[in-house]
């Protein structure tokens, strides 16, 4: 090859160098106007066909206390978790009682029978109807951030999302058993919590289902934590859950379909028992922007109750009458 | 030398295939199937712990394995070789990050902010290839470099560079070393890595600027050897200095050269000094000297003086100088919702006196860095002056401690010690 064409390539080359690197360091680039290219846009996401909204709000119920974080219904009765605060009150709103605990209230659960299981971050109280506290159980350990408790039978489960295991206890508070839900056949990952929000229910069946959030999977386990089945895909569409750690709650209603809650975009919709995206109960235009994920509840005629944390209130959900 | 070599890779693969089976994911990304798109990411993801060790220990084989091709095996080939995985692991596979040249401005910051933890990975990655060009010369150059080998594999036509253009390109990784140290410093960018010419083909996703920068430097690769390592690389310079003293180094020919020229040209970064015989005046040779080192204090002082003096100019790479500079000068711009910097600090919380006096700060820092940084550059170029007038009877051809980069070239074309050659020389005997 000719040397002048090797050193004209060279110089050029050289130039090309000299200009993206001293030019592009000292170049301004604060000065430059533009639209942020990688702006998260949610417009589309966000509408949903109104087609698949079976569900209407007819009802709100204001909240006295400051900081409500969880709900649970049973018998005709909702138990509200505040920060600090335990408060119990009938579907019309009336109050039973309320009663200051020592907190921090994280997750709740009403029995059958009408006694409060109050998860207070490392460790379970137990309270009577009248709000007097039965027992206290254990601390398990500092790090420890209970998130949800289920009942079957003569258990509790109760999952600790720090820990990314779900604990199994005898009613007297004895921990018996726990599990990370690593499969016999695949261990390459158990339950994976990015965020304290993993979820708990059992169903009429009496079978064990928990959030896999950071799969955007609910699952279902035996008692000796190896998994059974499990349902749900990450997805931008309806049918899926969006983001990193979906869904945030979940219930399961009497005729064992779901509802779940999504955190980011706060979507409420029901699952079929088989996984089937089956309606929508609310969209996140009925909610403030930016909400913190609403806990949910549901009764025996599958209403949803829903905790809407941002506007301090329960909003109850009914299915709307079909022509 | 066949069968070791396969060993040798056989082991290696093992290593990858191991390391690959456990690069796992620690959870599944999101399947996002909106038309998003996601920026794209400025260092890799984070690893598993005992991974990052991992690399270590590989870097440490490698640097080994290079040291023995060099100084034992003197093998070309081996070297060439051990270059090609260091291209696929560290290069493609490790996708360029953690690298010993950028470890640099890990090390700057840590030394300078003490809230700043530096990983004992990157630490590692910096002290190593050093540790080694104390004892065996740029051994890291040649085989443990993925910037090099992949210059190195691309070596096509090389020319002979003018003396004058090559020392005059010399300057310039002194210069990036001390303006990488300056910005990492005063936690204004890494630039290193910013301009890391090879790191977007690496991980294949370079932006058009970054893509004509590595291809820039490849295109002249292929006639001037190793640009980027002789004419950039501010690691060069450590490594030069390390180079220079150290114990043992590559040498052309394993025992008495026979001044056969062969080897003259097989060097395309010129780093073969050629055997010097010229008459030397003591007494000039001496005065000469005396002045120069005498000279070095006032190149340094100048130095400080100029680049302190440029220190506003240079201040304004930081973004919180020249957000502060943006906002007093047009402050209409508050109100400008497209534009991202201001919007993202207005919703920061900050007010501007506290934006100015973090600006005023960084300025200062900029100030005294420059003093420090122009006293840096004048004893470089002192040194190199002063250099220039000591003379040493050279006989044989040498590999230029310093500037070699243990490639092993002119090894492969040394005929001393090899079979032929000691064929040819019994028939003529």
């Amino acid at each position: 090859m000719n040397k002048n064409l090797i050193y004209l390539i060279l110089i050029v080359c050289g130039l090309a160098i000299a200009y993206i690197m001293v030019g592009g360091l000292f170049k301004n680039e604060l000065k430059k106007t533009t639209k942020n290219p990688y702006e998260y846009d949610l417009g589309d996401i966000n509408k949903i066909d109104p087609e698949m909204i079976k569900y209407k709000e007819t009802k709100r119920i204001g909240l006295s206390f400051a900081e409500p974080k969880v709900v649970d219904y049973s018998s005709g009765y909702l138990a509200i978790g505040f920060e600090n605060q335990l408060q119990m009150i009938d579907t019309s709103g009336r109050e039973i009682f309320n009663k200051a605990v020592s907190g921090p209230i994280t997750s709740l659960k009403l029995s059958k029978d009408n006694l409060i299981y109050l998860g207070c971050k490392n460790h379970i109280e137990k309270y009577n109807t009248n709000g007097d506290l039965i027992e206290t159980w254990q601390e398990i350990d500092p790090s420890t951030y209970i998130t949800s408790i289920a009942l079957k039978d003569d258990y509790v489960f109760v999952a600790n999302a720090s820990g990314a295991v779900v604990l199994q206890y005898s009613l007297t508070g004895e921990i018996l058993h726990s599990f990370d839900g690593k499969n016999r056949t695949d261990s390459k990952h158990g339950f994976i919590i990015p965020s304290p929000y993993f979820d708990l229910d059992v169903d009429s069946g009496g079978e064990l289902w928990a959030a896999n959030t950071g799969v955007q999977a609910i699952e279902n386990y035996n008692l000796d934590g190896s998994l059974r089945a499990f349902w749900g895909a990450s997805s931008y569409d309806l049918k899926g859950f969006i983001g990193c750690c979906n869904p945030a709650h979940f219930s399961i209603l009497e005729n064992d379909s779901f509802v779940t809650c999504e955190k980011g975009l706060v979507r409420i919709k029901i699952y079929l028992p088989s996984g089937e995206l089956e309606s929508v109960v609310a969209t996140p235009d009925d909610f403030s922007a930016n909400s913190i994920p609403p806990d949910l509840t549901s009764d025996e005629m599958n209403n949803i109750y829903i905790l809407d944390i941002s506007r301090k209130m329960i909003r109850k959900f009914e299915r709307k009458e079909t022509s | 030398m066949n069968r070791q070599f396969f060993k040798i890779v056989s082991i290696f693969s093992g290593l990858l295939i191991s390391v690959i089976t456990f690069a796992q994911q620690r959870f599944p990304r999101p399947d996002f199937e909106s038309d998003y798109k996601s920026p794209s990411i400025l260092v890799p993801e984070p690893r598993h712990g005992w991974m990052e060790y991992m690399d270590v220990f590989i870097l440490f084989i490698v640097l080994s394995l290079a040291t023995w091709f060099v100084l034992k095996k003197r093998s070309r080939k081996g070297v060439l070789y051990l270059s090609l995985f260091t291209l696929i692991y560290f290069g493609f596979y490790r996708n360029g990050c953690i690298c010993s040249i950028g470890a640099i401005q890990n090390v700057t910051l840590a030394l300078v902010d003490p809230m700043y933890a530096i990983s004992l990975t990157a630490l590692a990655f910096f002290m190593l290839p050093l540790l080694f060009a104390l004892f065996a010369g740029r051994v890291f150059c040649g085989g443990a470099c993925p910037l090099g080998a992949i210059q190195d594999l691309i070596i096509i036509k090389p020319i002979e560079l003018p003396i004058g253009i090559r020392k005059a390109l010399g300057v310039i990784p002194y210069l990036y070393l001390g303006l990488s140290i300056l910005f990492a410093a005063t936690k204004t960018d890494f630039i290193i890595c910013r301009y890391d010419p090879f790191v977007g083909i690496f991980r294949m996703d370079a932006s058009f600027n970054m893509l004509v920068l590595g291809g820039s430097f490849l295109i002249i690769g292929m006639f001037v050897g190793r640009p980027y390592c002789r004419f950039l690389c501010p690691y060069g310079v450590l490594l030069n200095w390390t180079s220079s003293v150290s114990k043992k180094h590559l040498t052309i020919t394993p025992s008495e050269c026979i001044d056969c020229k062969l080897c003259e040209r097989s060097c395309p970064m010129d780093a073969i000094n050629k055997p010097v015989t010229e008459p030397v005046s003591r007494k000039k040779d001496i005065n000469r000297f005396v002045l120069s080192v005498i000279i070095i204090p006032i190149l340094m002082l100048a130095g400080g003086y100029i680049v302190s003096k440029s220190h506003v100019y240079l201040s304004k790479v930081n973004r919180t100088v020249s957000l502060a500079e943006l906002l007093i000068t047009h402050p209409e711009l508050k109100a400008d919702p497209d534009h991202i910097d201001i919007q993202t600090f207005l919703a920061s919380g900050k007010t501007m006196d506290s934006l100015v006096q973090e600006a005023t700060v960084i300025r200062e820092q900029f100030r005294i860095g420059g003093w420090i940084l122009g006293a840096f550059f004048g004893l470089s170029f002192g040194i190199m002056f002063s250099k220039k007038t000591i003379y040493r009877n050279r006989t044989d051809y040498e590999p230029d401690k310093g500037n070699c980069v243990s490639c092993g070239r002119c090894m492969d074309f040394c005929p001393v010690g090899k079979e032929d050659f000691e064929t040819l020389m019994k028939l003529k005997s």
